[in-house]
Order: C-alpha cells, then structure tokens, then sequence
C-alpha cells in the first residue's frame, strides 16, 4: 500500500504507523486532545488517593488501622476488617467515590475497618509473616473485640491479604464470624501462569534476592507485575488512553489508578522469601505444611462461612489459584461469586460494582450480628 | 484524630492554568503550521510516518488491534521460553553479585577511612557501659555537693544566729534541703528506667 506523500518510509513496515494512535485523516482529533493537555495535567495533580474520611483508632508499630465513617446508621454489630496485601497501599479498595469497595459496605450499615500496613524501613528486613500475622493482625483483631465489645469479626483479604486473612482464620477460627477471599492465592499447583514460571526455584533464588537486598525493592516488585502484560501495560493503555481522554469522568478514574499502581512499596524480606519459597515454590499451604512461627498451618481449621471472590480474567491470580480453597477448609458454608474483570478490576471495576459486591454485601448481611435495637 | 484521605500526591508550586492554555496555545499553532501540506506529512516522534490519511478510521483501529494482539501473544511466548528464563537468571544473578561488589567496596573504604566497623556492636556495648558509669558518677558527685551544701546551709545558720540575722535564709534552705532531696532521689532512681506503665 502506497501514498503519495509518502516518500521516505515504506508503509508496509508496521513500526512505522501500528503504534500511532490516530489514522493520518484525523488530525482534527489530534488537536482537540493538544488542546486538552492543560485539563489532563490538572486532573494529573488533582489525583486522590482515597475516598472516604477515616480515623487511625489503633497502631501496632508502623501498622496502622483506620475507620471509615460512612453516612448510614450502623446495622451490624460485627465489624468487617479488610486485609490487603503488602506490595501496594490499601487504598484501592476506597478508590473513587463510586468505585470503593469500603463505601459498598458502610453504605449498607457495617461497621469498616482496613490495616494499612505501612512501609518497612531498611530495618525491619527481618520481619516475618509470623510477625505481620500473629503480631500486628493479631493485636489488631483483639483490639476490635474490645473496643466493638464483640465476640467475632469478620475478615476481607484481598491477593496476598486473603492468604494471610487465610492462615490467621485456620489458627484462631473461634475469633472470625465470616471469611470473605478476594483473588486470593491459595493454591499454586497450576504451574501455567508465568509468575509461577517466573518464580520458578530453577530460575529464581529467592535467598540470593533477601540476603543481598534485605527489603524486596517497590521497583522490583512492581516492573515484574507490569512486564506480565508488557504491552497491554505500555501500549494499549496509553493508545486507549489516547481515545478516550476528552471524557473528563475518564481521566479522573485513569489518574486515580495511575497514583495507586505507581505507589509501590518495598516488601520485608523475609515475608517475601517466606512467600516465595512456601507459597509460590513449594506449595506448602495446600499440603498443611505452610510453617508459621512455630504452627503448620491447616486450612481445614477453618470452619467458618466463607465468600471466594473471583475475577475471571485475572493474570495476577488466576482463577485455579484461589478457586480451590472449598477442598482444603472445613466450611460447610461456602460459596463463589465470579465476575469478568481483572485482579485490580475485582475492586475497582464498574462490573464488579454494579453485579458482584451488592451480592457481596447481602451475602454478608445474612451472617452477621445486628446491632441491638433495644441498646 | 481524623483525617481526610483525599491528599495530594506530591507537592507543586501554585499552577496557572491560563498561563498554561497560553504557552500550549502558541506551541500547537507552530506545530500545525509546520504539519501543513505544504511543508510535509506529520511526523510521529520516533520521525516515522503517519498512517495513511486515506485509510478509514475503523479499519486501521481494526489492523492496530490485530497487530498488538500479535505482539502480545509473541512477547508472552517470549517470556515463557528457556532462553528468556535463562537470560532473567543470569542477569538477576549478575545485577546481584554487582550490587554485594559495591556494598563490599564501599565497607572497606569506609573502614579505611574511618576504622574497622566490624567491631560496631561491641562499640556500641562500651558506649553505653560508659554512659552509664558516668550517670553514676554524677549521682554521687551530686550527693556530695548536697551534703556539702547541706553542711555550709547549717554553718551559715549558726553563723547568722550567732550575728543575730534573719531566719529568712534558713527558709530558703529548708526550700532547697527540699530540692536537693528531691533532685538526689530523682537522680538514684537511674535515667534508663522506664516505667511500664508509660510503655
């Protein structure tokens, strides 16, 4: 294919115009999104990172816990403390105003809670999963029984945080009244997904990584996420971002991910050699073998409802990672809810939002304490 | 304590924005005029050419789809290949031993510029074995200069009695006896000690 003006360059050759964003006729179109720029820079900065106003009510070290405020009456007596995971900051689970996952529930009248783990210092290298778990949570969960004057809670993990909500509810289930899993990894038997491949103990020697660095650094952690989908993440994102940056309601909710997937941070050494070697390695945790302290941790422990979240389309963690959690816990009430959405898209996805956490919410309503109406 | 969580992420000086829609103003105009048909096609920023303008929209978004969806199929069996895991191992594995080649540079040149840190924690140790023996030291320097106090304060009152002065000394030696008593238990009591209560 040949054009006229086109005299230097073969056509022919992709390189040369695949990646462009537009076709040549429109360059009207062009100049509309030129004379966007200053909007999209104020949107750049005006970027929130969070939604709902919250309180710090307790801290264990650097871990902190805060409380959401909603506009709505407390229902429930149970309180619902979500867990997130480590390599990121919590707050995508309250991202935007129409799209927090905190908002879902306080909005039907529980009582919110999210453990924001804070960011490991050069010194805290040596801290295990057996710290975060059976210290900060611990405490954390100890202190909501007190203060909430409550005998249960009930815990939301989402990724990595499912999998430690996992083994905190196997070692002191008389504690959880629900166990809600969002895209948790539990079982690491599929060796198809190329994070799995990639943390291969072939080509991977995790020990060599910790011993060397100490803390695990947030641009290690977050480039390896990235090159999961190189091209979906440095391509199409910007050409998508291309076809749609006139729609303002588009760049708020474009610049709001953008903060959070670019505010990595560092994870303690030893919690991620632990998760490597145990989980993604050896898949310890399905074989009752997972150490922890002094315990093995049994799934089979947990006797509690549970909720398995799934998104579909997830590359992070795919579904026959965190599906099979029914064949290893000792529930006779469980069920899955499944939505076509990505890892992130689970929190913070429209689909999610309007089919599946609804659903979330009346699953959890039915199974938790109201508050008394003669208090 | 309550906060908002709607925070800014970085700090910026106070931003203009009419200024801004100015400046950009004046730099697309320069570009469209250099884009015109008669000084040449649009160049991408690589320099490469633009798609063709006679191409429809719908098909050349339909031919950029077809072609990325390629690259990624290709760039993921790249990345589940031997050779690419190979390469991942070695350069991890390089990227490592040169970071522990400069940490080990960087400890024996700060060793010696400024002696052997091997021996930190024992440094440390003396340190504060020192810092304690002096704390010590000081309290008994301290009781020492109360007692002395303690003996010119009632030297002075027999002193003052014997001239027929006024008693008002002895009050403020009452008040100071008092302080000093204070001070010396304070003092005894160690300055590393910590309640439980205040943990």
């Amino acid at each position: 294919m040949t054009t006229s003006h086109d005299t230097t360059e073969s056509p022919a050759d992709p390189f040369n115009w695949m990646m462009f964003p537009f076709n040549g006729a429109d360059v009207q179109g062009w100049f509309e999104r030129a004379g966007m720029m200053p909007r999209v820079m104020e949107y750049a900065r005006k970027a929130r990172q969070g939604a709902t106003e919250y309180e710090i009510v307790f801290e264990s070290g650097s871990v902190k816990l805060r409380r959401y405020r909603g506009s709505v009456e407390k229902r429930f007596a149970t309180p619902l403390l979500c867990v997130f995971a480590l390599v990121n900051r919590p707050y995508v689970l309250d991202l935007l105003p129409r799209k927090s996952v905190v908002r879902q529930f306080l909005d039907r009248g529980f009582d919110v809670y999210l453990i924001d783990w804070g960011e490991p210092t050069p010194a805290d290298h040596d801290r295990t999963l057996h710290d975060y778990i059976e210290g900060h949570l611990h405490r954390i969960v100890q202190y909501l029984l007190e203060s909430c004057e409550v005998d249960q809670v009930s815990l939301l993990g989402y990724c990595m945080g499912g999998t430690m909500s996992a083994m905190y509810t196997s070692l002191h289930q008389e504690l959880i009244r629900n166990f809600i899993l969002m895209a948790a990894p539990i079982d690491w038997s599929d060796r198809s997904q190329l994070l799995s491949l990639w943390t291969d103990s072939k080509y991977f020697d995790v020990d060599n990584l910790v011993d060397t660095l100490g803390n695990v650094p947030p641009e290690f952690l977050g480039s390896s996420f990235k090159m999961l989908r190189p091209v979906d993440n440095f391509i199409n994102k910007w050409l998508g971002f291309y076809d749609r940056m006139l729609d303002e309601k588009f760049l708020e909710e474009f610049f709001a991910m953008e903060t959070w997937s670019n505010d990595d941070i560092p994870i303690a050494g030893e919690v991620y050699r632990d998760f490597v070697k145990f989980g993604l390695q050896q898949n310890l945790l399905i074989k009752g073998q997972f150490p922890l302290g002094g315990h093995r941790i049994d799934l089979a422990n947990i006797t509690c409802p549970v909720l398995n979240l799934v998104a579909d389309a997830d590359h992070l963690v795919p579904c026959a990672q965190s599906l099979p959690f029914d064949e290893y816990i000792g529930s006779k009430d469980y069920e899955v809810l499944r939505v076509k959405a990505g890892h992130i898209g689970l929190a913070v996805g429209s689909k999610a939002h309007k089919e599946l956490w609804p659903k979330a919410c009346d699953w959890l309503a039915s199974r938790s304490e109201a508050v008394d109406s003669t208090v | 304590m309550s906060q908002t969580s709607a925070t800014p992420p970085f700090n910026m000086p106070p931003f203009d924005p009419a200024a801004m829609q100015a400046m950009w103003q004046q730099m697309m105009g320069q570009f469209a005029k250099a884009a015109s048909p008669q000084t040449g096609a649009p160049r991408s920023a690589s320099g490469h050419g633009v798609p063709p303008p006679d191409m429809p929209a719908e098909m050349f978004k339909q031919m950029q789809k077809a072609y990325l969806e390629s690259m990624s199929r290709w760039a993921e069996e790249y990345m589940r290949s031997p050779q690419f895991l190979e390469n991942m191992k070695h350069s991890l594995e390089n990227a490592l031993a040169m970071r522990r080649q400069v940490e080990d540079f960087l400890r024996k040149a700060s060793e010696q510029s400024f002696g052997s840190t091997l021996g930190v924690y024992d440094a440390v140790g003396a340190v504060r074995d020192a810092e304690s023996w002096i704390t010590r030291r000081i309290d008994e320097i301290a009781s020492r200069l109360d007692a002395i106090e303690a003996k010119l304060g009632v030297e002075r009152k027999a002193q003052k009695a014997r001239r027929g002065g006024a008693s008002g000394g002895a009050g403020v030696r009452r008040g100071a006896k008092k302080t000093s008593a204070k001070k010396t238990s304070s003092k005894k009591s160690g300055t590393k000690r910590r309640s439980p209560r205040k943990r």
